[in-house]
């Protein structure tokens, strides 16, 4: 584990004891580790999403947007195709799967290949992915589907919720493709210094193309879960997921600006944070209030961050 | 000598084409003439400025974040800004009266102070401009919204918005505002030391440093300027509704950069103009009465605007490759 890792592993350390010395009673109980498997796995995943984009030096801006329209999209093929049954089931969550690729594939089009500045390529389609999500659903819900689409967002298996085990297994998966394939390699090389990269014979548009679908897929994946988990999907469901999505993708030690990252740091920072929102919860704050503590504690982790990287630049300085 | 002076005008007029920003005053024109020739109520000139006046705010915003996108950053913070100035300002007000030239200073000032943050933090940690403001953005919003749960608006005295709605030499408060923001953007970005900074750190950073502009003091005063034009905007919204609503302006950040895009900024920095940006904004909010006026849904306005935006900078980025590649055709071929 690097530096970084090893210090958010304290932090969560501290804010877990901080937590059952607050709460003793409530904070370690049953009830904590549901509303754990509960919150992290769709947050999770849009988190995962976010990361991969900003390893490869992007930025996305529509991820919430991404993943309820995808939402509503598969949700209304599985209301129109409710005559054949259960099978209707597996043409919601394709559908789900399906567009969720492509708007990745249309960020991933217009940064890559365009060259259009992420943040505000992902602007634009935040807010062209919100329209279609608002006129298909006519600002309403759709809701009540069949039980085996509900059982992927609230069964469980040995007890374990199954978002939560879709989530641990993505992760992996992710973790192995950034770490040790090729394709992770050349990821965090983009990320880096894409000129250098494309100088090294790295098809610099093409993998960032394939990162954004990449994340895309993912995103359809959070869709699945975020409407089973509901039995409902509207467009502002999950509105507050993008700051937080990004405050806990900066806790985990991704660099905006590329090239750093790790699923593993991603994850202690998801733990830290549903902690602290756990806390906050047991301590009866306001839910505008934790919107702002979400945005102090980014502001923090800048700061901290900022004053470490000094002190290393210092020590390099003073042994040359 | 007639002749002289129709050339002039002709010059004028084809320099205007020539520009980036040449073809959003040509849509502003049209689409007014268009919803004119459907309402005629619409081509009335005083129904133009009680509409600027009415989104005096965009107008106010829109200028506020021009010399910070110019320079390459972005403000997600503006409305939030915003929501945190209108409400400390009612609250001045609902303590001890004062009259309307002080508490559009406090209001400035409270806009400068939230601005300055923004500044001092990116210019310091040397982080991205829009994950800095993303975070003073919820914190403004989230404290405003947590300390005013209770009072959901705040109302202020009759007498004051009496006061809010005299007319000087035909023109209101919330008209003279927008000239007194366009005359002071112009001058800083035309005519000021700090202005030419804006410019030469927008489109190059390190020879901007080179040639000696201070990056540090540049930063500041951008994001600063920014907090003005909202402290000042705040003050309009209070004037208008005679109340500070802490629901109002949720997708005003996002709605500014897309005007200042479609006002002919260049996305990768270095260049913009105040007479784009104004155009931009009259355009926008033609737009948006005239798709009320053209019955098109409200479901439909986030769909065309995001298809818009990302036309546009598509659009524009394409021209620009194609320039560089004229640019190095002509190159080999003089070689």
């Amino acid at each position: 584990m690097a530096q970084y890792e090893k210090r958010l592993s304290m932090l969560l350390l501290a804010v877990v004891v901080t937590g059952s010395i607050m709460y003793p009673s409530q904070f370690i109980s049953w009830t904590t580790f549901k509303i754990f498997t509960h919150q992290i796995p769709e947050y999770g995943l849009i988190t995962l999403a976010l990361m991969l984009v900003m390893i490869a030096s992007g930025l996305d801006l529509s991820v919430v947007a991404t993943t309820t329209l995808a939402g509503i999209l598969g949700a209304l093929a599985m209301e129109k195709m409710e005559i054949i049954g259960q099978f209707s089931v597996l043409i919601g969550i394709l559908v789900m799967l399906i567009v969720g690729m492509s708007a990745g594939a249309l960020n991933g089009f217009i940064v890559s290949y365009i060259e259009v500045p992420p943040i505000l390529t992902t602007l634009g389609t935040m807010l062209f992915f919100q329209g279609i999500a608002l006129i298909v659903s006519k600002g309403g819900s759709v809701s009540s589907f069949p039980d085996a689409f509900l059982y992927l967002g609230n069964g469980s298996v040995l007890y374990l919720p199954i978002p939560m085990i879709i989530l641990a297994v993505l992760a992996v998966v992710m973790h192995v493709i950034l770490t040790r394939h090729e394709f992770g390699r050349q990821i965090y090389r983009i990320g880096r210094n894409k000129v250098a990269a494309s100088y090294s014979g790295i098809p610099v548009k093409k993998r960032l193309f394939q990162v954004y679908v990449l994340s895309g897929i993912i995103l359809g994946i959070a869709a699945v879960i975020m409407t089973a988990r509901y039995n409902s999907i509207r467009v502002d469901y999950g509105s507050t997921y993008l700051i937080n999505g990004i405050v806990a993708v900066s806790l985990g030690g991704v660099d905006i600006k590329g090239g750093k990252g790790t699923v593993i740091g991603v994850f202690l920072s998801l733990c830290i944070l549903s902690a602290l929102m756990r806390i906050l919860n047991l301590a009866d704050v306001e839910a505008y209030l934790s919107d702002s503590i979400m945005g102090g504690i980014l502001l923090v982790n800048l700061i901290m961050q900022h004053f470490m990287g000094a002190s290393k630049k210092n020590k390099v300085n003073k042994a040359v | 000598m007639i002749f002289n002076r129709i050339s002039g005008v002709v010059r004028m007029v084809k320099a205007l084409f020539t520009k980036r920003e040449g073809y959003i005053v040509l849509m502003t024109i049209l689409i007014w003439v268009v919803i004119s020739t459907i309402n005629p109520n619409f081509a009335r000139p005083l129904y133009l400025l009680d509409m600027a006046g009415y989104n005096s705010v965009y107008y106010i915003c829109a200028l506020g974040i021009l010399p910070l996108m110019i320079m390459g950053g972005i403000d997600l913070s503006v409305s939030g800004m915003i929501l945190a100035t209108s409400m400390v300002v009612t609250m001045v007000l609902s303590v001890v009266d004062m009259p309307l030239q002080l508490l559009i200073l406090v209001a400035m000032c409270v806009g400068i102070l939230l601005g300055l943050l923004n500044g001092l933090l990116i210019s310091w940690l040397k982080v991205s401009s829009v994950i800095v403001t993303l975070a003073t953005l919820a914190i403004y919003r989230g404290l405003t919204k947590f300390w005013f749960q209770q009072t959901k608006t705040l109302e202020l005295s009759s007498g004051f918005i009496h006061a809010s709605k005299q007319i000087f030499l035909g023109l209101s408060i919330q008209n003279w505002m927008i000239i007194f923001m366009i005359l002071i953007t112009f001058l800083i970005l035309r005519y000021q030391k700090i202005g030419r900074s804006i410019f030469a750190y927008g489109g190059n950073q390190e020879l901007a440093e080179r040639k000696g502009f201070d990056r540090f003091k540049t930063t500041i005063f951008v994001y600063s300027f920014s907090g003005f034009a909202a402290g000042l905007s705040a003050f309009m919204h209070i004037l208008l509704l005679g109340q500070a609503n802490i629901e109002a302006y949720s997708n005003l950040d996002f709605e500014l950069i897309i005007i200042i895009i479609i006002g002919g900024l260049n996305i990768l920095g270095g260049y913009g103009t105040v007479l784009g940006t104004f155009f931009a904004t009259t355009f926008m909010v033609i737009l948006k009465s005239g798709l009320v006026f053209a019955r098109i849904p409200a479901f439909w306005h986030n769909l065309l605007i995001g298809a818009i935006i990302v036309t546009i900078v598509s659009y524009d980025m394409i021209q620009n490759k194609l320039v560089i590649k004229k640019r190095i055709n002509q190159w080999e071929d003089q070689v």
